[in-house]
């Protein structure tokens, strides 16, 4: 940590995110589909080359899930998980996780809890024992709560030393606003301190369920040998009803500008709207016009326009996060404050073009030459591969995904492509967050794009 | 430490058990081959996955620049992209790209190291790409002026406005008076703006020849097909002319130094330094310990005790330079929790130093400490691509073969051992110590934003 290495580029977090979702597995991934008799689903896929098991688990449990005015209170949850469990202390818990070599992490996503554990595989019995615990028999220690949520306020008092922290959490807010998927999960500094242990315990009783519970397991295990274990360990965890999620309407801000003032070199800059859903039928058009737009690496238009051309900045990417419900659409980089105008209008005007010009022939073969052909690459791991049969598994993308997502990357067209940026990407809807020594007044109003800048 | 009688057992059992499963030795797995202008080619079969995972290495970093022309081994790697005598600027990434392949680089202070991932099928393209650009490079003023404006938007983002990294390269060019690993890898901003294109292209031929170099392949391919596709692509460079030794060594330190930042932000932030000998000397093992008694897990000294218990800080870490080609730095650092001093938190990071001096540590402890070690060496063997840095780094280092070295020399790793290093290199008069002070945001400072003021229309 101390002394970074300096890439070509930093991956832009958020568009892992993306591509998470659109991770390519090889044809030849195979797994098998289980339901334990309390419905938590089991996915497995043995792979011998090394001597590990990686157990990836989501559960129905994300922030999406926070009560209104108790935001953060997933993330909390999620926290306390290793914070003592069954018969151990979180001291104990941790000293022989240490002790074996393995790792337990849980954190809380927007729409489900993430639960996983690494261990050699000689070590699985008693580290899957610990993993049963964590998942199913926490014990939410009272200190514990008060000590996780202090740590949550001090990580929320530290995004003050992260610009693109700052600007991401003020865009959901402006995005969505009150709505579930309007605050990153570990919450707000308004609402973190509320958080009792009785919202954790009665949070976990609720959400936390079998029959909401995905496990995807691979490595150097036996399939039926790791469910009988599974079946046994986890079947004192009893099946339980909770009210489906349904996501509630979102009131378009009148905010469209937002600007947090900082005494920085760069302006850091978020501009978008709302996306799409997972399950949305033009969710492949899409990944290929954002591949062209900005999601494709060094070759994307935005990439060509303000990094190769202007110089503007080292990082420039859009994307969509695809969630189970419309999550967003955003363009972000970060550039010197002299730049801002400059690196924002050839934002805009790549957004014009997309959607008033068809794409080359020669763009979209690319882009569709590296959507299947890297498939894979994003499977080239154990851990890769877990996290894919989850998300699989979470989307409902069903058990011929790998087959179907080749042939409909394939099926776009260059007027798909602009069909759906004229649909999905709205220029009078954009909104706009500047974390920078900037001043407000100095900015374009009404809109970040106004129409004198749509003339491609 | 506490310990419940259960976990007592339980840890006794385990230390009983046998020694842990390791899988077949890198010089068993690991085929050497080296080519008659002198690029040197490691190759790694591993048939899990139909990916191939392709790394040159180049045997430059920032501990090859001087002072004034500092960051020009990172702007070059940018520059790298930008055309030979016969592609165009950005098509190394376009043809990648089109073979589904990922691409990217990254400078370190040893190295520079530019690696492609790839469907199995699919791997002769960066042959040919990557064997085109180590001699070829060409690229002229129109695409060196953009890179480099670039490369000064890196130096904004990662450092400007990062008070946390601000503090590290200021501790590092405190802790260091002679030795390049003074300077930052991205360069100072001055040296940066003041960098031409014929600087680099002169960095360029200095340092990028087949002799100075080397392949790392790891992933789904038949070694004896990839030498003789390698000594297509690759044979045919000339061997260049040795590039000049770095000569500097950093002169023992005696006496403690002390850095301040002061600046806008809103944590204050504490890092100390010692200088430590690197994996070419005996004690490299045992401050590898030492580090993980310290910083490896939720049960480690410093998060247990700093973070957990005292709740002093909101997280503290320790890291010890393994693989650096010149001895570096063991490292100890910690974000107070808000209402807390730097102050208190170098008072709390030392008195476990002390600790560690004075004590030895536990049988229990050190063998917690060796299993983390082994368990992330053997765990990290999942990823392809981590396999082919550990052997660059190793052979950036000293020789790739010493990886095997790596557990069995911790596994011998005594209590004893770990207090004398803890004494020897955790000494006093061997430290810097470097504390960011929060200042709080000056009222009404703006720079223009090159936008006109009022509506846009």
């Amino acid at each position: 940590m101390p002394c970074p290495k300096m890439a070509r580029l930093i991956a832009v977090p958020a568009a892992l995110a993306f591509f998470a979702l659109t991770s390519r597995p090889s044809a030849a991934l195979s797994y098998t589909r289980h339901v334990l008799s309390n419905g938590v689903i089991v996915l497995v896929a043995e792979q011998r080359a090394v001597p590990m098991v990686v157990i990836q688990g989501l559960i129905e449990a994300g922030s999406r899930r926070d009560p209104i005015g108790k935001e953060g209170l997933a993330s909390l949850t999620a926290d306390l998980l290793t914070e003592g469990a069954g018969t151990r202390s979180a001291a104990d818990l941790s000293r022989e996780l240490d002790f074996l070599g393995a790792r337990i992490e849980t954190s809380a996503e927007t729409d489900y809890a993430v639960a996983s554990l690494v261990t050699l595989s000689r070590q699985l019995d008693r580290a899957l024992a610990l993993f049963v615990d964590v998942l199913t028999r926490p014990s939410f220690p009272a200190t514990e709560v008060q000590r996780r949520r202090e740590a949550a306020l001090a990580a929320i008092r530290a995004e003050q030393d992260n610009p693109g922290a700052l600007a991401q959490r003020k865009f959901l807010e402006v995005v969505f606003g009150n709505t579930p998927y309007g605050h990153p999960p570990i919450g707000s500094a308004e609402h973190v301190p509320r958080l009792e242990r009785k919202d954790v315990v009665d949070f976990y009783q609720q959400y936390y369920r079998p029959n909401g519970t995905i496990l995807a397991i691979t490595g150097d295990v036996n399939s039926a040998d790791i469910l009988r274990r599974l079946e046994e360990a986890l079947a004192h965890w009893t099946a339980r009803e909770v009210e489906p999620f349904r996501y509630p309407e979102v009131l378009p801000s009148s905010e469209r500008i937002a600007v947090i003032e900082k005494p920085l070199t760069q302006a850091n800059l978020v501009v978008g709207h709302r996306g799409v859903a997972r399950n949305n039928p033009d969710f492949y058009a899409l990944t290929v016009m954002n591949f062209i737009l900005g999601g494709g690496g060094f070759t994307s238009r935005l990439v060509e326009s303000v990094r190769v051309q202007g110089g503007l900045a080292y990082s420039v990417g859009s994307f969509f996060t695809a969630n189970q419900f419309p999550g967003t659409f955003q363009v972000s980089l970060q550039t010197k404050t002299a730049s801002l105008a400059d690196a924002l209008s050839r934002v805009c005007r790549e957004v014009a073009r997309i959607r008033s010009q068809l794409v080359s022939e020669e763009e979209i073969e690319n882009a569709k030459l590296y959507l299947t052909g890297s498939f894979p690459l994003r499977l080239d791991s154990n851990s890769k591969v877990a996290a894919f049969l989850a998300q699989v598994e979470f989307f409902g993308l069903g058990p011929n995904f790998v087959e179907e997502y080749l042939n409909r990357i394939r099926a776009v067209t260059r007027e798909d492509v602009q069909r759906v940026a004229q649909t999905y990407l709205k220029p009078e809807d954009l909104r706009l967050v500047v974390v920078g020594a900037v001043d407000a007044a100095s900015l374009p109003q009404p809109s970040p794009c106004p129409p004198s800048s749509n003339v491609p | 430490m506490r310990w419940r009688p259960a976990v007592w057992l339980w840890f006794v059992w385990l230390c009983a058990a046998p020694t842990w499963a390791s899988a077949a030795s890198y010089q068993e797995r690991v085929r050497e081959h080296q080519l008659a202008n002198g690029l040197k080619v490691l190759l790694l079969e591993e048939h899990k996955a139909p990916v191939v995972v392709f790394q040159v290495w180049y045997r430059v970093g920032s501990r090859n620049e001087e002072l004034g022309k500092t960051g020009l081994s990172h702007l070059l790697e940018h520059l790298m992209f930008k055309g030979t005598e016969k592609r165009g600027p950005e098509e190394y990434s376009r043809i990648i790209q089109r073979n589904g392949g990922n691409e990217n680089a990254f400078t370190d202070s040893d190295n520079t190291t530019y690696f492609a991932t790839l469907a199995s099928d699919r791997i002769e393209v960066v042959l040919d790409l990557e064997s085109d650009r180590m001699v070829n490079l060409r690229f002229g003023e129109d695409q060196f002026r953009p890179e480099h404006q670039v490369v000064i938007e890196e130096r904004r983002l990662r450092t400007e406005d990062n008070p946390a990294a601000a503090l590290f390269e200021l501790l590092a060019a405190t802790a260091y008076v002679a030795h390049p690993y003074g300077w930052p890898i991205i360069g100072w901003m001055d040296d940066l703006r003041q960098a031409t294109r014929e600087d680099a292209l002169a960095y360029y031929r200095l340092h990028y020849a087949p002799n100075n170099a080397f392949l790392v392949m790891v992933g789904d391919f038949d070694s004896q097909q990839m030498i003789a596709a390698v000594e297509h692509w690759f044979g045919p460079l000339p061997r260049g002319a040795e590039p000049p030794k770095v000569r500097a060594v950093e002169p023992e330190q005696k006496g403690e130094r002390r850095a301040l930042l002061r600046r806008p932000a809103e944590l204050p932030f504490v890092a100390i330094v010692h200088h430590v000998p690197n994996l070419k000397h005996p004690d490299a093992p045992a401050l590898e310990v030492l580090s993980a008694i310290l910083a490896e897990g939720k049960s480690s000294r410093l998060y247990e005790r700093l973070v957990y218990r005292k709740r002093l800080a909101r997280s503290a870490g320790a890291q010890y330079d393994y693989t650096q080609h010149d001895p570096g730095l063991f490292t100890l650092y910690a974000q107070p929790m808000p209402g807390k001093s730097a102050a208190e938190l170098e008072r709390a990071l030392l008195a476990e130093v002390r600790e560690l001096q004075q004590q030895p540590v536990s049988a229990r402890e050190l063998e917690k400490a060796k299993n983390t070690l082994e368990a992330g060496f053997l765990l990290a063997q999942d990823s392809l691509f981590y396999q082919a840095l550990l052997l660059g780094q190793y052979e950036i280092a000293d020789r790739w073969q010493r990886i095997d070295d790596y557990v069995p020399a911790i596994r011998a790793v005594t209590a004893q051992d770990v207090q004398r290093v803890a004494r020897q290199y955790l000494a006093a008069d061997n430290r810097t110590v470097a504390t960011l002070e929060p200042l709080p945001l000056p009222p009404g400072k703006r720079v223009e934003s090159g936008l006109p003021a009022g509506p846009l229309h």
